[in-house]
Order: C-alpha cells, then sequence, then structure tokens
C-alpha cells in the first residue's frame, strides 16, 4: 500500500497593508460568500474540486498569481475565457464583480484571512482494502465438500454444487436423454446441430466413454474455434471499422480474428494468448505456430475511436483510457475506467494506479499518426518459411532499389526535360483550391466535401511525341483513390491510391503513376476521383524514353522494381495487420478529475496495488513494461485473472456466471454463487496449463451438465423449487437456452445444406462510412446472399447486419462476456418474414419433398423434427403439423400446380419450425 | 439466463392480457391495473416489455416528439437575436476564444437575416422563418444549451444519449424503459428515417438496456437519410394471406403449448409472435396517410415539392403519438448536394451559410408549423413535448471566403439555442441568454445532462432515479449530472 504522502505546505502570513484590507472585505469577500463558498467552503463536506476559497488565498498558487490576473487561475476562470474550467459553473459573474476581482490580484490580492494549511495535490491511496473482497484475495485450495448422494458426483465439480443444493434442499432433475444431450453439447462447442449421423451414431454407442468421445471429436472439429472464437470477438469487442463518428474501415481487422480461430483450434494456451494479446510484438515467432505473437495485439487496437476529436492530447488519452478500460473488464474482471477521474469508488483502484498503467499504454504506440492507427507486418508461418529462403535477396534488392530512387530524385530535380506543374494550375475543373491554410507557398486542390466526380484537367503543349512517367505529389492519411485520364481515355485505373501518413505538407509525398505516350502538340491529364480525394500538390512528367541520363536512369530502376516485384510475388509476402509498437517510453501524470489540462504528480508505470501477492518492482526504463504487464497478469498469485477465465468458460457453457457480472468481479458486481467452485476451477485452469480445451472437458464431464431442463412430471417438483431458487442459481436444472444470432443462422445454412466452408475469408470490401440507402440495400443484400459461417461476416459497427443485431449480437463497442437476451417482435417478424429465412425453409422443403425413400408425410415430418431439432417427431406434434398442411393448402387457392401447392406448403411449416421454440432454444 | 417462473403483473394470466391488448390501442394504458412502478430490481419481465408503468410523479407530457437538426443550424441567425454582431461586423472578437476549436475562425459576422418580434409574446425570431411567428406563442426558447463535443459525432451522440465517447441508452430508449407505452401494438420508440452517421445506430440505441426499448428505425438509416416516402418497418410482412399468417400463428402457440414446461422466456418468445402478428396489422394502418385530408397535408407543406419531405415526416409522427408511441424522432438530416451547396450534413454551413439556411429553414418552416397547429388543434400539444435543435449551434464568426454569398459559420458549442413546444411548457418564453455576441453562456446554462434531465422531468420522470444496473454500476441518463430547468415549466 501506498502511504499517504499528502503534501501539506505551511504558507507564509502575507502582510496586508489596511487599504488592501478594505478591499478586500468591501469587494471581494461579500462575493465570494455569494458565489463561491456553496461549493467551496469548509461547511461543504467535499468542497468542489478540494478547492477551499475560505481561507487566505494570497500564495495560493497558480490560483491567484499576485500582480498578474492573467497568469491567475482564478481570474481565468471566472472571465470564462476557458472553456474547461469556467466558475461559477452556472453562469458568469458580473462585468464588474470581474473587474473587482482583477483589481484585488493586481493589487497583490492581499487577503486579511488567517493562511491554514493548504493541501495541494494528495497522491490518492487505497480507499478500500483489498483483502477485504473476495476477488482479491489469493485462490483457495478448498476441500471437496461431503455430499449425500455420492453417486451424483462424477467429478470434483459435481461435488461443489451438489453440496449447495442439499444445503438448500433443493435436488436436482434428473439427466436429460441422449438426443437433448448431444444437440446441447453440439451447440455448445461447435456452435452447429448435430447432424443425423452423428445423432444415430451416438445413440447406437453404449459403451460408457462415447460421451466423452463425442466430446474429444468436437473439440477436434474446425468449427470449435470458430464458435468459441466468436465468444472471444465479444470480450475483444472486435469489429471490421471504427463505428463511433468517423467509421472508418479496419481493412485488416480481420487477421485477428483469423488469428483468435486458430488459437482456439491449436488451443494456445490462455496464459499465451493473453501475453500475445498484451505484447506478442515482444515475444519471438516460434515458427510453429500459424501467426507471429505480433498479431494478437490488435486487441490493443481494435477499439472504437473518436477519429475527429480536435485535441490531439484528449485523443491519445480517450485512446489509452478505451485500452485501459477493455484490458480491465476482459481479463481481470475489473472497472478501471471508474479510476480515470476519481479514485475508484468501491473497488481498491486508485487513480495513481489508473495513470501508472497509463504509462504503460502512453509508452506503447497504437497511433501511426493522428487519426491513423498502426499497421504493421506480421509473419505467418507460411511467409517466414518463405523469408528464411528468399528474404536476404529481397531485403538487399529493395536496398538498392531506393538508393536509385534517390539517385533518380536528384536528377529530376536538377533536370530542365520534366515538365512540372502546380496542382492548383489546371485549366478546367471542380475541385477545391486552398491556397493560404495549407502551409506557406503551398497550394493544393482536393474535394470540396460535395459529394461528386471531383476532376482537374491540364493542357501540356509537347513539341515532339514520346513517353513520359506521371509522377504526383499529394498527401493522404487514408487513401482515396481516382483515375488517370490523358486524351480523353483512361490510363491508369487506380491511381492517387496510396496513403502517405497524413494530411498535412510534411506528409507530401512524390508517386509514380505510370508511363504513358504523349502526342505532339496538346495533350490533355486529367486526375479525377470520387467522392473525396487527396490533398494534390503537383505532378509532373519525367521523360522516360530517349538516351538522356535522366531517360536511362528511369528505365533501368523500372525494369529494377519489375524485377523485384516478380521476386517479391514468389514468396509469401508477411501479413499487414493491425498492431502495437513501442512508443517514446514516459511516465505519465496524474489527470486531476480526467482532464489532461490539469495534470498533476507523475506517476511512476506500475501494475495495481490491489494484487498484494505479487512483489512490484520498477519497470525498466528502456520499455514500456508491456511485456511485464502480461507477465504480473498471468502469473499464478494474481488471483484475478484465472478466475476471470474460468467464470467466462463457465458462463459461455452454462449460461450464467458463477460470478454473473462477467466483466465485474469488483465490490459493484455480483458475488459468486459457488466461491469454492470458482476457486477450485481457478486452480484447474493453473493445473491444466491453461489448456481450455482441457477445461471444456472438465466442465462437460459432470453431472450438472447433463440435467435436464424440465421436471418430467411438473407437479411433483416444481412448487417447492420456485421458491427457493426460482432462477435456478443454483443448477437444480439446466436452463433453457435461446441460440445466440451466429448460431441461428449458421444452423439455418447447415440444415439447408447450404453452407459454404471456407475457413479464413477475405479482406473486407463494403463502404463502412457515409453509407447511402442504395449503399445499405447493397449490404443488405451482401449479407443475406452470403452463405458463410457467420463469424466470417464484416461487424459493420455502424450497420452490423441486422438479422445479429435483432438477436441480440453483442455490442462490438463494449467487452461482453455476457450477451443478454431478449425477445421483442421485431425478432418474431424477422423470423417469419425475412427473405433469409423464408430461402433456408424452401430449400428444406425441397429436399424433403424430392427424397424419394420418404413414403408418407408422418415419416417426412419425421426427418424434418430430426434436422430441426434433433429429435424424432411426437404424436401430438406430428398431428397438429398435418393439419396445418391441409389447412395452408386450403389457402393456396391461386396455385393451380398441385405440386406447388405441396411445396409452398411445406416450406411454409418447415419456417414455421424454424421460427419455432423447439428450434431456437437449446433444452 | 432465464428468468424462470413467469407471473404477468397483478397476477393477471397472459391469455387474460392479450384478451385486453386485443381491445385495440389504448385499450391498456386506459388499464390503471397494469401500471407498474417502473425500475424495481427483480422485475426482468418488466423490465423486457412496453408494458405501461407509472411515472415518478404527474407527467406534463406523455409523448415526445424530436426535430433533430442534422449539423448545427446557426442560433445567432435564428432565434438568439445579436444586434452587438452588426456593430462589431468584420472585426476580430473582444475576447478570448475557447482553446479547442473546430477549425480557425475568422472575425466576426452579422447574421445576414433581419430580426423581429413575433407572435404575442414578442419573441425574436429571424426572417428564416416566415409560418413558424404563428406558434410563437407556443415555443419555449432555450438560449443557453451549452458543453458538448466540438465535432459532429461527439456531439450528436452525447444530444442523444448523453455520452461523447462511449456507447450509451438513448434517450427514447430510457424514457421507454422509463414509462413503457400506450400501444402494445407498436414499439415504444420510432425513430423516422434516421441518419446512419455520426453514431448511427447508437443514437437510437438501447445499449445495455433490455433491447425492446430501442428505437426502431422506420425506413432504413442512411446518409443523407431516406426519403420520407421510403419510411417502413422492416421485415413487416411477406405479403402473405392473414389466414396463412394466422395459421401460422396457431401452429407456433400449439408446438409452444405442447412442451410441458413454465419458463419465461419461452412464454414471452410466444407473446413476442403474438404482438409482432399485432403489428402487421397495426403498423400499416398508422402509417397509412391516405386516411388524411387535403387539407392536413396542405398543412404540413405536404403539396409543394420544397417541404413534402419533411412534412411527411412531421405528419407520421403524430400520426404515431396519436397511436400512443412514446417517442418518436424526425429528422431533417440530409444534404444539400441536390442544390449545388458544397456542405456536408443538412445544417453544417461552414460556407454557404446564406443559401443554406434559406434552403433549410424553409424546408422546415412550414412542416413544423403545421405539427404544433395540427397537435393543438386535436388537442394532443398540452401533453406532447415537441423539442427542435442541433448537435450545436455555429460561431458568431466568420469562415471561409470573402463573398457574402460563400462565408459561413464554425461549429459552435459554447452557448446555443434549441427549442422545446406543448407538453408542459411555457410558451412564447425565453430561458437563458448568451452573451452580447452568442458566444458564451451567462444566465441559466443548461447542459445537455440538464437538457435530459428537464426532458425526463417534463414526463414525469426524476433522473436521479431512473436508473439500470449494468456491469455492476447503476447508471443514469444524466450520468452524475443534470439540473432541471424549473424556470421553463408552465
Amino acid at each position: 500500500m501506498l502511504n499517504s504522502c499528502a503534501i501539506f505546505l505551511m504558507l507564509p502570513i502575507a502582510e496586508v497593508d489596511v487599504a488592501g484590507s478594505e478591499y478586500f472585505e468591501s469587494r471581494i469577500r461579500p462575493a465570494l460568500v455569494k458565489y463561491c463558498f456553496e461549493c467551496h467552503a469548509d461547511k461543504t463536506d467535499e468542497p468542489a474540486g478540494e478547492l477551499r476559497l475560505d481561507r487566505s488565498l494570497t500564495e495560493v498558487r497558480p490560483l491567484i498569481v499576485p500582480g498578474n490576473p492573467d497568469e491567475s487561475q482564478l481570474i481565468d476562470a471566472i472571465r470564462y475565457s476557458n472553456s474547461d474550467l469556467q466558475m461559477p459553473p452556472n453562469a458568469r459573474l458580473p462585468a464588474q464583480v470581474i473587474r473587482d476581482f482583477e483589481t484585488w490580484v493586481r493589487m497583490g490580492a492581499p487577503d486579511p484571512r488567517t493562511p491554514t494549511t493548504v493541501v495541494t495535490s494528495p497522491l490518492p491511496v487505497l480507499r478500500v482494502d483489498p483483502e477485504k473482497h473476495w476477488a482479491f484475495q489469493a485462490i483457495q485450495q478448498p476441500d471437496l465438500p461431503s455430499i449425500h448422494q455420492p453417486s451424483w458426483g462424477q467429478s470434483p465439480l459435481d461435488f461443489f454444487v451438489l453440496a449447495k443444493l442439499e444445503a438448500l434442499g433443493i435436488e436436482p432433475l434428473s439427466a436429460c436423454n441422449k438426443n437433448t444431450l448431444l444437440r446441447r453439447t453440439t451447440f455448445d462447442l461447435t456452435g452447429l446441430p448435430p447432424t443425423r449421423t452423428e445423432i444415430e451414431d451416438f445413440l447406437r454407442d453404449q459403451a460408457p466413454d462415447a460421451f466423452e468421445r463425442s466430446v474429444d471429436r468436437l473439440l477436434a472439429s474446425p468449427a470449435y474455434g470458430e464458435r468459441w472464437a466468436r465468444h472471444w470477438l465479444d470480450v475483444a469487442r472486435y469489429g471490421d471499422c471504427n463505428g463511433a463518428d468517423e467509421s472508418r474501415p479496419f481493412p485488416v481487422a480481420y487477421h485477428f480474428r483469423n488469428y483468435t480461430i486458430e488459437v482456439f483450434n491449436q488451443d494456445i494456451p490462455f496464459d499465451r494468448f493473453i501475453t500475445e494479446q498484451l505484447a506478442g510484438d515482444l515475444i519471438p515467432h516460434d515458427g510453429i505456430n500459424a501467426y507471429e505473437p505480433l498479431v494478437g495485439t490488435g486487441f490493443l487496437v481494435l477499439g472504437t475511436k473518436i477519429l475527429a476529436e480536435q485535441d490531439a492530447v484528449k485523443m491519445d488519452a480517450d485512446i489509452v483510457d478505451e485500452q485501459i478500460d477493455t484490458v480491465g473488464r476482459a481479463l481481470l474482471g475489473l472497472t478501471l475506467g471508474c479510476a480515470r477521474c476519481h479514485d475508484h469508488k468501491f473497488d481498491p483502484i486508485p487513480t495513481a494506479d489508473y495513470y501508472a498503467l497509463a504509462g504503460i499504454f502512453h509508452s506503447t504506440k497504437t497511433m501511426a499518426s493522428y487519426g491513423q492507427w498502426l499497421e504493421r507486418p506480421a509473419h505467418t508461418k507460411e511467409s517466414l518459411h518463405a523469408k528464411e529462403h528468399s528474404g536476404d535477396l529481397i531485403t538487399q534488392k529493395r536496398a538498392s532499389f531506393q538508393e536509385l530512387q534517390r539517385e533518380m530524385n536528384q536528377l529530376v530535380e536538377q533536370s530542365s526535360e520534366v515538365i512540372t506543374r502546380d496542382a492548383e494550375n489546371f485549366e478546367r475543373g471542380n475541385v477545391g483550391i486552398e491556397t493560404t491554410n495549407y502551409g506557406k507557398d503551398i497550394g493544393i486542390i482536393g474535394d470540396t466535401g460535395v459529394s461528386q466526380l471531383n476532376f482537374a484537367e491540364y493542357d501540356i503543349k509537347l513539341k515532339t511525341a514520346g513517353s513520359y512517367l506521371l509522377q504526383i505529389r499529394y498527401a493522404a492519411a487514408t487513401a482515396r483513390p481516382g483515375r488517370v485520364h490523358l486524351n480523353q481515355k483512361v490510363v491508369q485505373e487506380s491511381a492517387i491510391s496510396q496513403t502517405s501518413g497524413g494530411w498535412h505538407p510534411k506528409d507530401q509525398n512524390w508517386f509514380s503513376e505510370g508511363s504513358y505516350d504523349f502526342q505532339a502538340g496538346t495533350n490533355c491529364l486529367r486526375i479525377e476521383s470520387e467522392p473525396s480525394m487527396p490533398h494534390i500538390d503537383k505532378w509532373r512528367l519525367i521523360p522516360s524514353d530517349g538516351n538522356s541520363g535522366l531517360s536511362q536512369k528511369l528505365q533501368s530502376l523500372q525494369r529494377f522494381s519489375k524485377e523485384l516485384a516478380a521476386l517479391e510475388m514468389q514468396t509469401k509476402p508477411p501479413l499487414q495487420v493491425m498492431a502495437v509498437t513501442e512508443g517514446t517510453i514516459q511516465n505519465t501524470r496524474l489527470h486531476q478529475r480526467g482532464s489532461h489540462l490539469r495534470l498533476g504528480e507523475e506517476i511512476p508505470r506500475q501494475f495495481l496495488q490491489a494484487i498484494t501477492g505479487i512483489s512490484r518492482s520498477a519497470l525498466p526504463g528502456d520499455r514500456s513494461g508491456r511485456l511485464e504487464f502480461a507477465r504480473w497478469m498471468t502469473n499464478p498469485h494474481n488471483p484475478l485473472t484465472s478466475r476471470v477465465i474460468a467464470n467466462r468458460l463457465w458462463r459461455w457453457h452454462f449460461g450464467r456466471g458463477i460470478v454473473a457480472t462477467t466483466e465485474n468481479f469488483g465490490a459493484n458486481g455480483q458475488r459468486p454463487t459457488h466461491p469454492e467452485l470458482l476457486d477450485f476451477l481457478a486452480q484447474e485452469v493453473l493445473r491444466r496449463n491453461w489448456s481450455l480445451k482441457s477445461m471444456h472437458r472438465a466442465m462437460l464431464q459432470t453431472s450438472v451438465y447433463r440435467l435436464r431442463t424440465d421436471p418430467q412430471d411438473a407437479h411433483t417438483h416444481s412448487t417447492d423449487v420456485s421458491i427457493k431458487d426460482p432462477q435456478n442459481h443454483f443448477h437444480w436444472r439446466a436452463d433453457h437456452r435461446r441460440l445466440e444470432a451466429e448460431a441461428i443462422r449458421d444452423a439455418l445454412l447447415l440444415v439447408s445444406q447450404q453452407m459454404e466452408w471456407r475457413i479464413g475469408a477475405a479482406p473486407l470490401t463494403i463502404k463502412t462510412i457515409a453509407l447511402s440507402p442504395e449503399d445499405l440495400d447493397q449490404q443488405q443484400n451482401f449479407y443475406d446472399e452470403s452463405r458463410r459461417r457467420t463469424i466470417y461476416l464484416p461487424v459493420l459497427r455502424t450497420n452490423v447486419y441486422d438479422f445479429l443485431t435483432l438477436l441480440d449480437f453483442a455490442n462490438p463497442d463494449f467487452s461482453t462476456g455476457n450477451r443478454v437476451t431478449t425477445t421483442v417482435p421485431t425478432q418474431a417478424l424477422l423470423m417469419m418474414n425475412s427473405p433469409f429465412v423464408a430461402n433456408c425453409a424452401q430449400v428444406v422443403a425441397t429436399n424433403l419433398l424430392l427424397d424419394s425413400q420418404i413414403s408418407t408425410e408422418e415419416v417426412r415430418f419425421n426427418d424434418l423434427c430430426l434436422r430441426l431439432f434433433g429429435r424424432p417427431s411426437r404424436s401430438q406434434e406430428t398431428a397438429a403439423a398435418l393439419r396445418f398442411l391441409t389447412n395452408y393448402t386450403a389457402t393456396l387457392t391461386a396455385v393451380t400446380d398441385p405440386q406447388e401447392r405441396v411445396l409452398q406448403s411445406w416450406a411454409a411449416l418447415c419456417q414455421t419450425l424454424m421460427a419455432s421454440n423447439d428450434f431456437v432454444f437449446l433444452d | 439466463m432465464a428468468h424462470s417462473h413467469f407471473r404477468t403483473t397483478s397476477e393477471i394470466s397472459r391469455r387474460q392480457l392479450l384478451d385486453r391488448i386485443a381491445i385495440g390501442f389504448g385499450g391498456l394504458a386506459a388499464n390503471s391495473m397494469l401500471a407498474t412502478e417502473p425500475r424495481a430490481a427483480n422485475s426482468l419481465e418488466q423490465q423486457n416489455s412496453l408494458i405501461v408503468r407509472q411515472s415518478h410523479f404527474p407527467m406534463r407530457a406523455k409523448r415526445v416528439i424530436f426535430l433533430f437538426m442534422q449539423g448545427g443550424p446557426s442560433h445567432v441567425d435564428t432565434f438568439d437575436e445579436k444586434p452587438a454582431l452588426s456593430r462589431y461586423d468584420g472585426k476580430p472578437p473582444p475576447f478570448k476564444r475557447t482553446r479547442v476549436q473546430f477549425g480557425d475562425r475568422g472575425d466576426l459576422m452579422a447574421s445576414p437575416w433581419k430580426f423581429r418580434r413575433v407572435g404575442e409574446s414578442g419573441l425574436p425570431m429571424s426572417e428564416l422563418f416566415q409560418h413558424l411567428p404563428a406558434g410563437a406563442d407556443d415555443l419555449c426558447m432555450l438560449h443557453s444549451v451549452c458543453e458538448t463535443n466540438v465535432a459532429h459525432g461527439g456531439a450528436t451522440m452525447k444530444l442523444h444519449t448523453g455520452d461523447e465517447v462511449f456507447v450509451r441508452p438513448s434517450m427514447g430508449s430510457w424514457i421507454s424503459y422509463g414509462l413503457g407505452t400506450e400501444n402494445q401494438n407498436l414499439p415504444s420508440y420510432i425513430n423516422i428515417c434516421p441518419s446512419s452517421i455520426h453514431g448511427g445506430v447508437n443514437n437510437w440505441g438501447a445499449a445495455f438496456l433490455p433491447s425492446i426499448h430501442q428505437g426502431v428505425p422506420l425506413g432504413t438509416p442512411g446518409y443523407p437519410n431516406a426519403n420520407a416516402s421510403e419510411a417502413r418497418f422492416k421485415y413487416l410482412s411477406t405479403g402473405g394471406l392473414r389466414k396463412q399468417e394466422q395459421l401460422r400463428l396457431q401452429l407456433l402457440n400449439e408446438l409452444g403449448r405442447q412442451r410441458s414446461t413454465q419458463d419465461a422466456q419461452l412464454e414471452a418468445r410466444l407473446q413476442s409472435f403474438e404482438l409482432a402478428f399485432r403489428m402487421q396489422m397495426a403498423a400499416p394502418e398508422a402509417l397509412e396517410l391516405s386516411q388524411e385530408t387535403a387539407a392536413t397535408e396542405r398543412l404540413y407543406g405536404m403539396d409543394e415539392a420544397n417541404t413534402a419531405n419533411f412534412g411527411r415526416q412531421c405528419l407520421l409522427a403524430r400520426r404515431l403519438v396519436e397511436r400512443g408511441v412514446r417517442f418518436v424522432q424526425v429528422n431533417h438530416a440530409g444534404t444539400l448536394k441536390s442544390e449545388g451547396i458544397p456542405t456536408n450534413e443538412q445544417w453544417d454551413q461552414h460556407a454557404y451559410l446564406k443559401k443554406g439556411h434559406e434552403v433549410n429553414a424553409a424546408q422546415i418552416d412550414k412542416p413544423m408549423t403545421g405539427l404544433i397547429q395540427d397537435l393543438k388543434a386535436r388537442g394532443l400539444l398540452e401533453d406532447t413535448l415537441v423539442l427542435w435543435g442541433g448537435e450545436f449551434g455555429r460561431t458568431p464568426t466568420v469562415q471561409a471566403g470573402n463573398s457574402m454569398d460563400i462565408v459561413g459559420r464554425d461549429h459552435h458549442t459554447d452557448g446555443f439555442t434549441m427549442w422545446m413546444a406543448g407538453g408542459g411548457v411555457r410558451g412564447g418564453f425565453r430561458y437563458g441568454a448568451t452573451d452580447e455576441f452568442g458566444y458564451y453562456t451567462i444566465e441559466d446554462r443548461m447542459t445537455l445532462h440538464d437538457l435530459h434531465a428537464t426532458l425526463l422531468h417534463l414526463v414525469g420522470l426524476d433522473h436521479t432515479r431512473l436508473t439500470y444496473q449494468y456491469a455492476g454500476r447503476d447508471f443514469r441518463l444524466t450520468d452524475v449530472y443534470g439540473k432541471v430547468a424549473q424556470g421553463i415549466l408552465a
């Protein structure tokens, strides 16, 4: 714990002359009493901003700088000259009162009141003792409790559950049947329904280890990674574009998604996964894992950022805040973000701890430039292999190429053969011209902000025909590609398409746009783009045929460039991924009340004081401390990390966490229903070397996982239990659980045999920003027509697929480990009327009707139930379905073809069953 | 996840409840037996439903229509008259400006429009509005709105949700959560032709509140926003026969009832299909404008090309609140591209202030005046609150170019104007003030948190008591801030 190190300053007693004293008494004191004391005086419990104005102010700098009103914060505040600190907050003081204060400060701020001890910038101390809250206490090795029904205890986990139930006097329900168990487990582990063959095999298999082998089979399926990576993507608030105010695309975010799928499928130990996400850039690639660990740090970059924030300092602070908040919720189950402005109100996290962590993230580079996140090359196993074989050669060639480029640039600058033109000197055009605000003597063109085809045309008179290389100098923080026309023909389809690191004059760079034949006489060069355009400064034409030294140089450069490209094509290039790197190593100063404008003490980079089991030593000055942070996070003595993941796994398997608030283990979160079980599981995580697949086996090989949802006979059981544990907190039965949006969609694709199996995905190609109604219609079609597993659909934070959002997809702006399940009529409309569901129903109906082995309607309906519900039909159900078919067919009076009537009726039946509780709920 | 052992409120069975709903819209509202205290900690079923809940204290307004002016209308050119700007026209401001500004700003600029006193109350209003003076005595000007983000995104989110950075429930969702809704055949919160930018769905989202309270877009969100003629609910119907839909619903119910379970979720899901079924009938009727008379259409300007789009939105809003929808948002959120004005959002006149604001004002003037008059004529204005405004105002200083045709104004966040009408606020009244240049607020400062606190107060909710626990913390629309502007209450 920090010592109480509030700094007390004894202030000298100021000598106050009589005139000054009178001025104070007549003008200043009454104003203070009238306007300020309500908040800033002793009588208030907690003086606002810890500032008291009811004692001598003469020497309280920089609140008052005697003699200098302009330097005095108090004057600044009452003048309302600074939008960040305006006092009094409700309304500006009358002008005369402000003038009185100014005069008073100019007089030297005479103040006859007694100076007292003034607390300046107290370093906060822990308000809450970590030893008093369960989550911060060391993980216990609980003894197995004794139970009266030992046969129920398949696993130690069952002992903890049953002991609780027995203590409450609740008898658990019996085990569910095999159909139910297989459907439950298959959806749980792979997000898909079991196939007919899988069901039949499992029912036939009477061996005692039949279930165990099924679990192994499901864990080995690639579909497992696709299912469980999606759980983690909820926690990692994964998105394919920024969202918020400026939803720029994250075109390479999907590598993080694919990497996560791989992490789960390969069962990379979870502590290693955490380390890669926090500090993957700082650990080497072992060449065995599919991805370089760097890819994991995408976790830190994926958050939503306010990209239009005009205050660069605040933007950095907000980005770091988003990282701290996400890391806290995702990995520690702590709401660390609360400590940004004040000591955490409930948990032992002083503001100083927040800024100790903030220093680590401020020492980390997340953004490449203002408003532009960092992207870095990262190797896959394949590209690493390729690099080892031909990498050196490429590196050499690249270096020579750059040298050649430098030489040529010098030649170009000196040459008289080169034709150069300022972009703003166009003959015709509708682009905006900026000559005053961009930089001294720099004029640029760009778009006007209107959504239009922007163009600029230049007439170029040449004495003789010849080939010229076109180079354009421009700046662009994000790609704004366009086209080049020469003499009314498109010569370059993808011009001005590069990024240069920013929009500013310093980001201006020359880019080659290709060589073209120009004619003698007048040529018309046209540069165009839609709807936006980079900041184009100038262009130039370099003669690329002929025999001058320049042309020769250019030709050899172009040859070289082709060779290099060919060589690079042969090798597998590394991926471009969102990732962080080490930045300027710095401690952060405490931001008083969260404001980057009111800085307090410098706080050394460090981890949380609340974790007392790990000793804290100073972080090295030559690196951010992220790797050390990851080691601290995964240290077995950190009582939070293993508990948090154990609890998440329980939540995803059972529908509710042992701690219901999966992101908050603090004092304001829920307390664990089974604290001993949670500790037992956390110990298991460590004992099993953080293997998640091993943890799945442990949780599934239990009696509690196999419980029925409903009593066999409703009358014997419910009344008593519904009073004792109506919410089923203690697992006397299994909960009915609605399938997640992805599982519903994927199941529809699977049962209609339309699923397009392909691991990984092409990058996002659809628009994310300034979406017109046409764009949105297009996106809707793109989503509706896709037949890929849902995890591969882009997550557009500004326009998530409505099928998913309507069915409670996790909001991609938050870390979410506990998705809610809502029940609203718009979901019903979706299931009954969406063209996607209708299409799946149509396909299933067609397949059923084409199956020549089916002889009767009853058999056909039984077949449908097996496909959709993973169990045979029930007689009452069959009767209702057949009645439906008869009645529905009767409504189809307009349809003359009897076969078509049958198909339509069956399709309606299929779609209704797809909307039914039996399909979308797990028993 | 199951909130098991479903018991509808007051021990009324689901079947009885549905029978009551079938009486028709308004049937439930009249039934005080069903009204329950909101926010009872354990009533997850209630939080998840739209059933009418009692307000904390008597409601002045039962419903809200929010006319959102995207881009930021200039307060000094519309409702906040500043003669000093004429005196200082072309001169640098004689005061310090804010540290963070959206762009570089020039000298002070006089308003291109004359102001005059309108209505019996003599409210100042610029000549931009020719029709609105007829409704002036119902308007309550809020001249001191302030403290928002200088960029569109942050400011739009803060206006709608109270937070400029994080995704939080929108004000309409909070009101739906607090009060439920009077018509069980329609969603409680409808957003007509919303904008997809600057927060998009988050501006009408429920965030962590139960999703039943989220705004339901009427028309696909877009930028520019959809034309009002495209306003429709998604997936409302396949165009199948009513009889066929009935058969499907009946089969779902039969299958559902065959299960021996008392699970609340399963029950609720069957209910939701029944509500969806009712919505399929109620929504087309609610949106069917052909029932309106030609005189009404003229009142809203639907007979003129320039005002037809916004007029249609306003008329839809009236039809929806008339049917008991709790919160309706109308969006003036297109672009002026077709007018050849190179600005981004509808009211975002960094340049071409004169032409842009003239076009914008003309598009909304008659429709919104018509809306106020129509509500009044139908006796709805007294308990319907109309709120008008953008995400910020515009600077008293000039931006872009030298010629009067081209110049514009920048984003301004330190004091700008919104207005309310009806719903228990003082008409023909001015609340708060900015300084003589329209730059800083000097009187009755109204932050967005204060605006939200006041809005909740008007619908009978105490902003400090309307809470929702998420991630272990009680959240409020007003966070830890907010002060009700008592002065505007009628």
